[in-house]
């Protein structure tokens, strides 16, 4: 079975998305990372179908899918849904975690009685690691790791097919961190999900990630196999992107940072809207804008060099760090 | 006062409306009065705090019930307004605008110069009185909840916009509506007071404060005690259910972290 997601479009004159065309297959996980501002959160809330696209469309199994609100969308997020990035603002801090999940299973019709409902929602709780004793503390008496546990354990009680988490580990501490990714890929392994995982942390989306998107400015620069992505990074920001990480490896190649400031998604340059940055712009670059083309090795992206690359060289792709 | 209100009959020492013409006009018992009258008695010989008694009694009903009806009425109001936003936000709020511009005691008058007077009409007349601020704090308080993230969550969820309403922002905005009901309950004891005490409010038999204020009026001079005893009253159950709001608001706003 197959999936496809599509989607296209901006809001307003801030193109917080321009023109992402790409589609999630079923039980994947697929990783989407840049920096903040380039849109990715935008790409969940329309992924997930809680934002309309401006043009385009999202399909989902076919589908397209339903317009803001009314009884179609909500019974849409009986399938989809969408976990939110900072858990102390999405939780409502006059009820208890617990009633926040057994509602959960009660208004998508899992529970028929709310004794059921909440049976339920200890089971969900105790799936996500939470103590069934803390479902009746309020959002602000957890800590960081256990609010967003509950975060998930109210999207996941109902067992929904698709999940978009955002920034899911951005309000934690470190070490709160990976034992949190640890129960997102234990979770997304025992319920066949499929996912889109949004943040800014690279190491967050590899662990758990099939294919990793990178997006600048609104647009997938490039897209493909986690591994490939990680550790053979082609487009000149992904290769930015993953030479800032700190990694304990004095033999890796350096990478000068980038210099200066990503444009803003009402004020987008001309042509290749990564150029003002781009160590390897040329002519091209300010004239056009790249397509996402494929590479050799499956991949693609949107990049002129790379594409001048390959056309010279077909394997392998000339970039920096190229040892994966 | 409540304690007053609800036994009422059990602690009044006499009935309200039983006269005794041999003792008319006698002074409150600690001032010289009669010994079996506590607060002394009025022009037809009535216990005063008995009286006094009954009338808290009638003007709790009164403001308790006439303050809900505007709390339930006004915040219903200002909850669609803030669901709907757009023509009907407009239409709620122009009707805030006119009500609050108008005079209320203008408009008693004319509801009760055409419609008579009865108890129940009263008391939904007096509901009327301050709708307009509970639906417009019931609108801003919405409209601020609505951008919060725990009802974007919820509506992401999937729940029907009631349950997001009832469940999820009701009790988040309840703080709010519930000092507004603090405040208004003693501008409407006072409403009422006024209303009786022009004549247009409750009728003898029946007493309420602001009627015994009024009876009281051509007696001022030489009886002080028919005037003060409900004045009194007035003055401390409006201050103590002022306070109580002071307090309510102080628990409230600590509670959330």
């Amino acid at each position: 079975m197959s999936r496809h997601y599509r989607a296209r479009g901006g809001r307003g004159t801030v193109h917080a998305v321009d023109g992402v065309d790409l589609s999630v297959v079923h039980g994947e996980t697929l990783g989407v990372v840049g920096e903040s501002g380039c849109g990715k959160s935008t790409l969940g809330r329309v992924l997930s179908g809680l934002e309309p696209p401006t043009a385009g469309q999202i399909r989902y199994g076919g589908a397209p899918l339903p317009g803001k609100d009314g009884a179609a969308f909500r019974a849409s997020r009986r399938r989809i849904q969408y976990v939110f990035q900072h858990p102390l603002l999405a939780l409502n801090p006059r009820l208890t975690v617990g009633a926040h999940v057994a509602e959960m299973a009660r208004v998508h019709g899992l529970a028929a009685s709310a004794t059921e409902a909440r049976r339920k929602a200890a089971a969900a709780l105790a799936d996500v690691g939470l103590d069934a004793a803390l479902g009746a503390r309020y959002p602000h008496q957890l800590s960081g790791g256990q609010r967003q546990r509950a975060l998930l354990a109210r999207s996941l009680v109902i067992d929904p097919e698709f999940v978009v988490l955002d920034e899911p580990t951005s309000a934690l501490d470190l070490s709160v961190q990976a034992q949190v990714i640890e129960l997102i890929g234990r979770l997304k392994a025992r319920r066949a999900l499929t996912v889109v995982i949004i943040s800014h942390d690279l190491r967050v989306v590899r662990v758990l990630s099939d294919r990793i998107a990178v997006m600048y400015l609104g647009v997938v620069v490039e897209i493909g196999a986690a591994d490939q992505v990680y550790h053979a990074p082609a487009h000149p920001y992904a290769v930015a992107l993953i030479a800032a990480l700190l990694r304990l490896d004095p033999d890796a190649p350096r990478v000068p940072p980038l210099e200066g400031e990503p444009a803003s998604g009402g004020d987008i340059p001309p042509g290749c809207r990564f150029h003002p940055r781009c160590p390897r712009a040329a002519a091209p670059g300010r004239a056009l804008e790249p397509p996402l083309a494929p590479l050799p090795d499956g991949r693609q992206v949107a990049c002129h060099a790379v594409a001048a690359d390959t056309a010279r060289a077909p394997w392998p792709p000339l970039s920096a760090g190229a040892a994966a | 006062m409540v304690v007053l209100a609800a036994f009422a009959p059990l602690i009044a020492p006499y009935g309200y409306a039983e006269q005794d013409l041999m003792a008319r006009l006698s002074p409150p018992s600690f001032a010289g009065g009669e010994p079996g009258h506590l607060l002394g008695t009025d022009h037809l010989g009535r216990d005063v705090l008995s009286r006094l008694i009954y009338a808290i009694r009638i003007s709790m009903i009164v403001a308790v019930l006439g303050t809900a009806i505007g709390a339930i009425f006004g915040s219903a109001l200002g909850f669609l307004a803030a669901h709907f936003r757009g023509v009907v936000e407009e239409a709620v709020m122009g009707l805030v605008d006119v009500q609050a511009a108008m005079p209320f005691l203008i408009f008693a008058l004319l509801v009760i110069a055409f419609f008579g007077n009865d108890l129940a009409l009263f008391v939904v007349l007096v509901g009327f009185y301050g709708w307009e601020r509970f639906a417009r704090l019931a609108r801003a308080v919405v409209v601020d909840a609505k951008t919060r993230g725990y009802a974007e969550a919820a509506r992401a969820a999937g729940l029907p916009p009631r349950r997001i309403y009832l469940v999820h922002i009701l009790p988040n905005v309840a703080s709010a509506i519930v000092v507004q009901l603090t405040l208004n309950l003693p501008e409407t004891i006072l409403l009422e007071a006024g209303l009786s005490f022009l004549g247009l409010g409750i009728q003898p038999p029946l007493t309420s404060l602001g009627l015994m204020l009024n009876d009281s009026r051509p007696y001022i001079a030489l009886y002080w005690w028919l005037p003060a005893a409900p004045g009194v009253v007035i003055f401390l159950t409006t201050l103590s259910v002022s306070l109580l709001g002071d307090a309510l608001r102080d628990r409230l706003d600590s509670s959330l972290r």
